[in-house]
């Protein structure tokens, strides 16, 4: 056994400690970022290092509202995160989640479950990053469209109302001013679309995160970095209720959780400052991609190339999160350097 | 206290809360709409929670010991032995662990972020 190799006596195999606090870090960068939660990182990769799979659920929820609590905290200082928004967003996405596992235990009585699921996953997932990323392209080409000196150009620049606006507008009472997002609406509308995003991620068994995100800025309309913030603070909650269920029903292996949550939590913090640095749509573009790659592994899960399907999903953790790092070491020193210029 | 008092302030009832709680402008209405945000928010997620828990098929048992034959004194030899004597306080203990670790190193790192020189206050939201 390694210096760095520990004994963990709850799922009884042997761990790297490095190993542990890498994935931590790894996600805790994504999870601060995007504003999720990353199981769809570490539960394959904790399994690929032998962990059994409920204690790898386990112990990633563990270590998910550790982590969730300082980026909710730090993006709540940033002026990031809509309490109102979030509360209403966990009450609808509680009572869809639990209507999703019901969904799903029919399915399974029919014997349709395994069929129909991930394939639904699959093209729902690719819909998703499609869209983001097709959004994204469409707000490059106006930027460039506006910042163009011609006259015609500019007048060209469409300013049309966005699908979310439209059901801001739908007025059935009571209506709530929610003060961080910026945004009136009735109450019905987060309850409505996280009730539809809880039934989705709870069928699709994804955290949600990845989901609800997008629905927060395509449906509700946030903005991108509001809906990161908001995100996280229900990524908190629910984080912090799988914590103590999986513990009660002993598949939380605490050690590991332990070890990774000491890089999830720096990296969460590092995550969270970045976003200071990268404008909302560049955050849309890293997700798209985010969204592709998990696309791409559960496509290969379906192929039958499980193990490939984890080391996709790991590599491409470990290059998003360097990805973001080196943005945040970029905007810090731009930003000192710019402050040292002021003062000097 | 009576129901006004515990309508949520959405907007509607500012005057009459303000008129029932001491120092309202100056920070008691800040502190009601927390504390009302907390304990929405704990309700629904023990009250959904339970439900939940409530409404699932039932799991077969399949229990777990942890081997602590060979561990050493320590941190690890009293985690794996407060699992294999009791889950609840074991479920428990994994919440507040993971918490206060967060918490600790977060804001450690936060400070260490702020001693740097980048201003962590309140960003602008445009995209």
């Amino acid at each position: 056994m390694g210096i760095f190799d520990i004994y963990l006596p709850i799922t009884g195999i042997h761990a790297n400690v490095l190993l542990l606090i890498l994935i931590g870090v790894t996600v805790g960068v994504c999870g601060g970022f995007f504003g999720i939660g990353g199981a769809w990182i570490v539960t394959p990769a904790l399994n690929i290092f032998g962990f059994p799979m409920p204690y790898a659920i386990g112990t990633d929820l563990a270590h998910m509202g550790g982590k969730s609590i300082v980026s909710t905290i730090r993006h709540g200082k940033f002026g990031n995160v809509d309490v109102r928004l979030a509360v209403s967003m966990i009450v609808g996405t509680t009572i869809g989640m639990e209507l999703g596992a019901r969904l799903v235990m029919y399915l399974e009585r029919i014997g349709l479950v395994e069929s129909v699921i991930r394939k639904i996953y699959i093209v729902f997932l690719f819909l998703i990053g499609s869209y983001v990323l097709y959004d994204y392209i469409s707000h490059a080409r106006t930027r460039k469209k506006a910042a163009n000196p011609g006259a015609e150009a500019a007048a060209d620049v469409p300013q049309g109302e966005t699908f979310a606006m439209k059901l801001q507008r739908i007025n059935i009472p009571p209506m709530i001013h929610f003060k961080s997002a910026g945004i009136t609406c009735s109450v019905w509308l987060p309850l409505l679309v996280a009730f539809a995003t809880g039934i989705v991620a709870s069928v699709l068994g994804v955290g949600g995160g990845l989901i609800r995100m997008p629905a927060l800025i395509y449906f509700i309309g946030c903005k991108t970095l509001v809906a990161v913030g908001t995100d996280l603070f229900e990524i908190m909650v629910t984080g912090a209720y799988g914590a103590l269920t999986y513990g009660i029903k002993g598949r939380v292996d605490l050690i590991a959780a332990m070890w990774m949550l000491l890089g999830a939590a720096v990296g969460a913090q590092a995550g969270t400052v970045a976003v200071k640095y990268v404008r909302g749509y560049s955050i849309r573009l890293l997700f798209a991609a985010t969204i592709f790659i998990a696309d791409a592994s559960v496509l290969m899960k379906q192929l039958k190339m499980e193990k490939a399907s984890s080391i996709l999903i790991v590599s491409a953790g470990i290059i998003i999160s360097s990805v973001i790092l080196f943005l945040l070491i970029k905007g810090i020193v731009g930003e000192v350097g710019a402050r040292r210029d002021k003062s000097g | 206290m009576s129901q006004e008092f515990w309508m949520l302030d959405f907007g509607y009832n500012a005057r009459l809360l303000q008129s029932k709680i001491p120092n309202y402008d100056k920070g008691g209405r800040k502190i009601l709409k927390n504390f009302h945000m907390l304990v929405v928010t704990v309700s629904w997620w023990v009250f959904t929670g339970t439900a939940w828990a409530a409404g699932a098929a039932p799991v077969s048992k399949l229990i777990n010991v942890a081997d602590t034959r060979f561990m050493e004194p320590g941190v690890s030899k009293w985690i794996a032995d407060l699992y294999n004597a009791n889950l609840w306080l074991y479920g428990i203990t994994v919440v507040v662990v993971m918490a206060v670790i967060g918490l600790v190193i977060g804001l450690s790192f936060d400070k260490l972020l702020a001693a740097t020189g980048i201003d962590l206050g309140k960003l602008d939201h445009s995209e």
